[in-house]
């Protein structure tokens, strides 16, 4: 059988398209979820309380960084210190996202921030200009409530399975992958390449700080290199163009 | 405690995510941070595979299986651009190499 050819965009409501153009992006998440749900559980949290920090936290590499130290005895303020770092990032994604969602009513505005996920912000930040204007709100609330849904899901049966998910299938690595499915599109030119390899020097040679550091230290790196990286560009730019 | 955390780790999260969205919406931001937050995506998301790949419990180590997956899975994720083909890839070659005692 021959595949279909996609609907035309009138027939297909904008929420719906957004929910579809997410599936390509959920194989990622579903061990990711799973890994999440063993680790809360493993941390000595309660099905509910799980369930709790999944539905109302929903921060998948916080979540797991927020696991480790409750199962390590931490203190409460250094672990939300911990998932402020962690979870800074989210902070660059909004301002990226700041102008596309601008035309968002408050409450639209509002569930695309409590939304918000490394998964959805790899699909805005490619797909979103695409979409006319009017149907963006419902395109990322469609996307934005999948990936929601399935993360609690995915969660939960995390938590329900635990130890029975066996270690040597080292399904941690299937998050590993899937940020760098995430991220390899990011590169796109030579200072996106130089702010991903700076980047990620960077974070590996300060991975023995606390609260994961390393991963502010690491964008901070990554970012720098990747401007001077662009200013040389232009520069070599005029120069090539001048001789 | 559990439950301190749930709230606590629920409004930071919130609150960072819709910093730009929610709290600071207006405004424009000049061309030279428009050039950093361009280059967010890929600085923090190698900043997020790095270490996981090169270190185990914050120390520099060399784990072959890992580093090879990791390579596939960045070949894979540059042609096809595809979440499930790096993650499946990846995660056989992650296996094959461990069955193959490397």
């Amino acid at each position: 059988m021959k595949p279909s050819p996609p609907p035309p965009r009138s027939t297909l409501s904008p929420f719906l398209r957004g929910m579809l153009e997410f599936v390509p992006i959920l194989p990622g998440a579903i061990p990711f979820g799973l890994v999440v749900g063993v680790a809360q559980v493993q941390a000595g949290m309660s099905l509910l309380e799980s369930v709790g920090l999944s539905a109302l936290g929903y921060a998948g590499s916080a979540q797991l960084v927020a696991s480790q130290m409750v199962q390590g005895g931490a203190p409460l303020l250094l672990i939300l210190l911990a998932v402020a770092v962690v979870n800074l990032r989210f902070a660059m994604y909004s301002a990226v996202l700041r102008e596309r969602f601008r035309g968002f009513s408050g409450l639209g505005r509002a569930l695309n921030g409590f939304l918000l996920t490394d998964q959805t912000f790899a699909l805005f930040s490619q797909k979103l200009e695409r979409v006319v204007p009017r149907e963006r709100l419902p395109y990322t609330l469609g996307a934005g409530l999948f990936m929601y849904a399935v993360w609690q899901v995915c969660t939960l049966l995390g938590a329900l399975l635990g130890q029975t998910l066996p270690r040597a299938w080292s399904l941690d690595f299937a998050v590993t992958l899937t940020f760098i499915a995430l991220g390899v599109p990011a590169i796109k030119d030579r200072p996106t390449l130089a702010a991903a390899c700076a980047g990620g020097l960077a974070a590996v040679l300060t991975a023995s700080l606390p609260f994961k550091l390393n991963l502010l230290i690491g964008a901070a790196v990554g970012i720098a290199v990747g401007l001077l990286m662009t200013r040389f560009s232009s520069r070599w730019g005029r120069w090539e163009a001048r001789s | 405690m559990t439950a301190l955390l749930i709230l606590g780790m629920s409004l930071i999260t919130f609150l960072l995510r819709s910093s730009f969205i929610v709290f600071l919406s207006k405004g424009e931001f000049p061309p030279s941070i428009r050039l950093a937050l361009g280059l967010v995506p890929a600085a923090v998301l190698a900043a997020l595979v790095w270490p996981d790949v090169l270190t185990k419990a914050g120390m520099f180590t060399l784990e072959w299986d890992k580093i090879l997956a990791a390579v596939l899975g960045v070949w894979v994720a540059w042609k096809t651009k595809n979440v499930l083909y790096t993650v499946l890839l990846g995660m056989l070659a992650l296996w094959g190499l461990r069955g193959l005692g490397l």
